[in-house]
């Protein structure tokens, strides 16, 4: 697969950024054995950004999970970008992680002593990628207005710069698709506006595609589209 | 890696603990490498200065040279066996001289060829002594006198060249057996006899080979050991080797559970982030060097301080004390901290692997 990987740069952008074709988890066997997505298909085209609703327990992180290559489906097909990461191995999963998509988790989770700047460049340095990763960096966070705060760490950032450095990282390896796991439930509803808002603009900007799990219907706004998760399955047309 | 080590930039009091438990375990492994080390050396030297390839014994000393009794028809059987050179005799005796007011043990070694350490043996009556023995108070045309012999004179002084913590007076055998009888009558040996005979072997021949032939031609009438056998045979050596080593392992073995404590208890502080990391497609590879990475910089660090503590020791250790650092013993110690970093850092490894990238990304619903 990683072959694949490599070959995406220069293949035409697809119409889909992600599609989950008839996608079934099952954790767990016998009694215990729970359905965590029944027959769940998903399309997001390559410039779109989906805002995926649902009651705690609804599949929705599992849904997102196996999108982003960090969990494999019990049945069904994953395509993300073209390629089809359904049968992936682990290290297969790595390379399409650190080439295909970004994640923007609930808790942030910057690495705490480096700066905003390097938390972004970690993403190149975990993939050996070198030549312009600085200027990248910059540039993104000049676009999310962190340019005075590139050298401070996280510490010393505001709950809304830090989840905008967590932004920030994710569109460092200029991903396929961005996963979001309820990006603004750390933040009161102002902040989160502001949040969705940024998310909204810098999605456009680069036509990526992405996926926000919120629990906030006051956000779906800022999504193109919106889709409910209840007990595993998906709404019709979706 | 890079991220380690900002991490150990950047949060050095993080490793303090770690650091200072492993500069005490380096301190404690240099001082005790040191002490064996000087205990070695002090109980050696007359064998090593030799720099002969091995040393030829009666059976029945035993492998001791006090014990030991070699004539001439011996030394001339071991002369004619092929790949056997420039064979020499060699006789030691322990004694007492008064020096500076102060009874000091002292011996006298005779001996008929010299080396890149003890010059061509002098004229009799005169002797090149154990530099120790210039601390002592010897100085250079005085002279030694054990006992009720004949004063020996002191021509010059030559380093490294104890046996059994003894300093010696390097003598020629005349002079040697002139001594002996004086102070050791009981061990009294006529003339061409020696205590041991020391040998080289010719170019092209085989040490074990050549100490076979040497037994086998005297009749099983020799003990004929190659040098570094003659320098474990010297009483004590192996037991204190032996002990010593024991107590050098388990330090290392120590060092190897401080590191493996105190990376483990990191690493279960890390499992958060190193989800996250794994999530944005960071491998267990890269964090597991990252967690080796960093307990090699901690126990380089550690043993630089132990050393800068040691070192001092070394260059002004007072004479009577067995100590010294040689570069070897600071590779040895540097080698076994970072294996026991190793070791220790290995014990995160299973734990770093069973990280579930998943567990970055909500409850997993």
């Amino acid at each position: 697969m990683s072959t694949r990987v490599a070959k995406r740069q220069a293949a035409p952008k697809h119409e889909f950024a992600a599609e989950l074709i008839d996608v079934r988890k099952v954790y767990g066997s016998g009694e215990t054995e729970t359905v965590a997505l029944d027959s769940a298909t998903l399309h997001v085209r390559s410039d779109e950004i989906v805002a995926l609703i649902g009651p705690s327990g609804s599949g929705k992180t599992t849904l997102l999970s196996i999108a982003g290559g960090l969990l494999t489906p019990t049945s069904g097909q994953v395509v993300i970008g073209g390629i089809d990461i359904t049968s992936a191995s682990p290290k297969e999963l790595t390379e399409f992680r650190r080439t295909m998509v970004g994640f923007v988790f609930q808790s942030v989770n910057l690495v705490p002593f480096l700066t905003a700047r390097e938390n972004l460049l970690v993403v190149d340095e975990i993939a050996g990628r070198r030549g312009d990763s600085v200027k990248r960096a910059n540039a993104l966070l000049e676009s999310l207005g962190l340019s005075h705060r590139a050298d401070n760490q996280p510490g010393k950032l505001s709950g809304g710069e830090r989840q905008r450095v967590a932004i920030g990282r994710a569109l460092m390896n200029e991903p396929t698709l961005v996963l979001f796991d309820e990006p603004t439930s750390a933040l009161d509803t102002k902040l989160g506006e502001q949040v969705m808002e940024l998310i909204h603009h810098e999605m456009h900007e680069r036509g990526t595609a992405a996926v926000v799990i919120t629990h906030d219907t006051r956000m779906t706004h800022y999504a193109d589209r919106t889709v409910h998760i209840v007990d595993g399955r998906l709404d019709a047309n979706s | 890696m890079r991220i380690a080590l900002r991490e150990l930039r950047r949060r050095p009091g993080r490793f303090g603990v770690a650091t200072a438990a492993l500069a005490v375990l380096a301190l404690l492994l240099l001082f005790l490498g040191g002490l064996l080390d000087g205990l070695t050396a002090g109980s050696t030297g007359a064998v090593r200065a030799q720099e002969r390839d091995g040393f030829v014994l009666s059976t029945s000393a035993r492998d001791s040279f006090f014990r030991s009794r070699v004539t001439p028809e011996v030394r001339a059987r071991v002369e004619a066996v092929p790949g056997v050179s420039q064979v020499s005799g060699f006789g030691l005796t322990f004694g007492s001289a008064k020096i500076d007011g102060t009874d000091t043990d002292v011996g006298v070694a005779g001996y008929e060829t010299g080396s890149s350490v003890l010059p061509s043996p002098p004229a009799p009556g005169e002797a090149y002594a154990d530099e120790r023995l210039e601390q002592a108070g010897v100085k250079v045309g005085g002279s030694v006198q054990l006992g009720p012999a004949t004063p020996i004179k002191i021509v010059g002084f030559v380093k490294d060249t104890r046996y059994l913590q003894n300093s010696l007076l390097w003598v020629n055998l005349d002079t040697w057996r002139s001594t002996t009888r004086q102070i050791r009558p009981e061990s009294t040996v006529g003339d061409e006899i020696v205590q041991a005979l020391t040998f080289d072997v010719a170019r092209g021949s085989n040490i074990t080979n050549v100490t076979a032939a040497i037994d086998a031609a005297t009749g099983g009438a020799t003990s004929t050991l190659s040098s570094d056998d003659a320098v474990n045979a010297t009483p004590g050596v192996a037991s204190q080797n032996s002990v010593f080593t024991l107590i050098i392992v388990t330090t290392l073995l120590v060092a190897a559970l401080v590191v493996s404590l105190f990376f483990a208890f990191l690493t279960l502080e890390r499992v958060p982030i190193y989800g996250v990391l794994k999530a944005i497609g960071s491998s267990s590879r890269q964090l597991f060097l990252g967690v080796l990475v960093q307990s090699m910089v901690v126990s380089i660090i550690a043993f630089a301080i132990g050393l800068a503590v040691v070192a001092p020791l070394a260059i002004s250790a007072p004479s009577g004390l067995p100590f010294a650092l040689s570069a070897n013993r600071i590779f040895i110690t540097i080698g076994g901290l970072g294996s026991a970093a190793i070791l220790g850092g290995l014990v995160s490894l299973r734990r770093v692997i069973k990280i579930d990238p998943a567990a970055a990304i909500g409850g997993g619903t």
